[in-house]
């Protein structure tokens, strides 16, 4: 990856009705790179993640991935060309099996890549994608759960399901809406040498938000600070960490679980 | 990997269970096709339009129970294939049959691909049972005003057919041939629809039904394949609709109606729409009920309507969730795997 960055947002704004979230935001992400957005609740990172992937549209700016203009290209698509993503309230397929939800996934993958299935008239998933959803399940820990309903899962596996959902698609960046969100200390770390070892291994690119500034610093190189839709730093770690506009937003707030 | 984590991986039943219910399957099968001699004409008839009900049922199903999407005009799609196939042989086409019986199929799915393509690419899932409505309505006035469909009166006198496949020719037009046609049809079209369901296309379809958005970022194209499951259900209930017109010999907008749409919807409930067989075993439950209740005009709708509300209070999941539900408690605590 030489010269163009992985993605980059130029000047997107975003609104709900008349009330506009997203005021002016560009950001660029390098492969293998890590950016961390934070800032208050309702600060409109969630936003800012549903319009780089697609799920939302903008009133104006453009998105780029790969060097290609996605601005108007629908989520699956940004998702086939390597954008993963999770929710911030995960979200799985409730009614099949952990086993299950994976395959989806990699049948998908499957069709994205336009790679052929072999013997397509045998209904049953085939051996070699059973195997590697398997894989997957075990890589995030979950392996154990691969026969049980995920409706029934608790909220840590259920959130470790969704990243094997989004892993499954091979991306090349992966988008995190608070990945640690909801779960005990213990688990966020769980979540955490995960990320680190599924960058450190495939070298997949990061976007997170998250509240939580242990796991921020513990992943994340850059950081950028967003408050009512408009970014008010960005930087290294060290650098926002020392920025007057950034103590000011946070004065008084106590960030650390600010959602809990 | 093992067949039995593999059906696990599906959420399906392996080994014994599965042999268990393939064999009552096949007995179930050898019994249609024994039932001309066992029962008396009448109650054939009645088999021979669950049969069809059934189809009619399965093919509403996918789309509500394994793609999460409604249609409130089913007998739209129905009547396309039973009209088609009525003025078909009425009129000779000059078709062979099992033409004929594809034409129809492929009418349902082309009607389909319209609505589908104007309401689910970029509207949601209620413009669907809003034009699906419509579509019925449409129909009814249509066939209404056009003579050679019979008008009010309905297309009757339809002859049977004569399947000609060059070397031999089958011929259905005496006694209960066509009767037994239907139930090698009726075979067939559940064991493809099978397929459908517990093939990669159904389990696509099942996603998209838990979680659109989730299944969009897994990368499937949900609208597309939504559309792809409202042509598949429009096709059957059109191949249901053509098998019917032989049996009954005369098509009546009585199969045009808001009424005669909400009949699989009853079917499936009732049945269990959560499972594949739901429809099926719904269909059969409806024409027995019907059938012993027949000499009393109107009990029949008093009798279903107590039902349905029943099986919505006590077993939303239907008749074959309740079953489900027994057997685990059957199996007490060490019955799970
Ligand atoms: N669907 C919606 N319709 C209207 N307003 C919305 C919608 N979703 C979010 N908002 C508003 O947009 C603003 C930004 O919301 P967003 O969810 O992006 O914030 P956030 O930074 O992710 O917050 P949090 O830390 O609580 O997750 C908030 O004021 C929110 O109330
Ligand atoms: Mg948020």
């Amino acid at each position: 990856m030489t010269g163009t960055p992985l993605l980059t947002a130029t000047d997107l704004r975003v609104s709900y009705g008349a009330f506009e979230v997203i005021k002016g935001v560009s950001l660029s992400v390098d492969a293998g790179d890590a950016l961390a957005i934070i800032g208050p609740n309702g600060a409109g990172k969630s936003t800012l993640f549903k319009a780089l992937t697609g799920e939302i549209s903008c009133r104006s700016g453009e998105v780029r991935f790969l060097g290609k203009d996605v601005t108007a290209l629908p989520a699956h698509l940004r998702t086939a060309e390597g954008m993963g993503r999770t929710f911030q309230v995960s979200r799985v397929f409730l009614e099949l099996t952990a086993l299950a939800n994976v395959i989806v996934a990699l049948e998908s993958r499957q069709r994205c890549k336009k790679r052929g299935q072999g013997r397509w008239w045998r209904a049953a998933p085939e051996p070699a994608l059973v195997e590697e959803a398997g894989h997957l399940l075990s890589q995030l820990g979950i392996a154990h759960l691969r026969h049980e309903v995920a409706a029934t899962i608790s909220h840590g596996d259920r959130k470790r399901l969704e990243l094997a959902l989004a892993l499954a698609l091979d991306p090349l960046i992966l988008m995190l809406d608070e990945p640690t969100a909801g779960m005990a200390p213990a688990d966020r770390m769980h979540i955490v040498d995960l990320i680190l070892s599924i960058r450190a291994e495939k070298g997949v690119a990061v976007i997170m938000t998250e509240h939580d500034m242990d796991v921020i610093f513990s992943i994340s190189e850059r950081v950028m600070v967003l408050n009512y839709g408009e970014v008010i730093a960005a930087g290294t770690v060290d650098e926002v960490r020392n920025s007057q506009t950034v103590r000011e937003v946070y004065l008084g707030k106590d960030m650390y679980h600010a959602e809990g | 990997m093992s067949e039995a984590s593999l059906a696990a991986a599906e959420g399906r039943r392996s080994g014994t269970e599965t042999r268990l219910g393939l064999l009552c399957l096949a007995v179930l099968v050898v019994l249609l096709f024994l039932a001309p001699g066992l029962v008396n004409p009448g109650i054939l008839f009645v088999i021979g339009m669950t049969l069809i009900q059934a189809v009619f049922a399965l093919s509403w199903n996918l789309l509500f129970g394994f793609t999460g999407l409604a249609s409130f005009g089913h007998a739209g799609f129905f009547a396309i294939g039973a009209y088609f196939t009525g003025a078909a042989l009425r009129y000779d086409f000059h078709l062979p049959f099992l033409a004929v019986l594809a034409v129809a199929g492929l009418l349902g799915a082309l009607v389909a691909l319209a609505i589908g393509v104007v309401a689910l690419k970029r509207l949601t899932g209620i413009f669907l049972a809003v034009l699906t409505v419509a579509l019925t309505e449409a129909m009814a006035k249509i066939i209404g005003f056009s003579p050679a469909l019979g008008e009010q009166d309905g297309l009757g006198n339809i002859p049977r057919p004569v399947i000609d496949l060059g070397l031999f020719r089958i011929d259905l037009t005496h006694g209960d041939d066509y009767y037994r046609f239907l139930v090698v049809a009726t075979v067939l079209i559940v064991a493809a629809l099978w397929w459908v369901v517990h093939s990669r296309l159904g389990r696509t379809f099942r996603a998209i039904r838990e979680d659109a958005d989730r299944a969009r970022f897994v990368g499937i194209d949900v609208a597309r394949y939504r559309v792809i499951s409202f042509m598949i259900s429009g096709g059957t209930a059109a191949l249901a609709g053509a098998l019917s017109a032989p049996l009954t010999r005369i098509v009546t907008l009585d199969q045009v109606n808001w009424l005669a749409s909400t009949q699989p919807i009853l079917n499936s409930l009732l049945g269990g729409f959560t499972s594949f067989w739901g429809p099926i075993v719904g269909s059969a439950a409806f024409s027995t009920i019907n059938y012993f209740t027949r000499g009393f005009p109107g009990l029949s709708e008093i009798m279903v309507g107590g039902i349905l509300v029943v099986v919505i209070l006590v077993a939303p999941t239907g008749i074959l969730g309740l079953l489900g539900k027994l057997r685990r408690r059957a199996l007490g605590k060490g019955g799970r795997k």
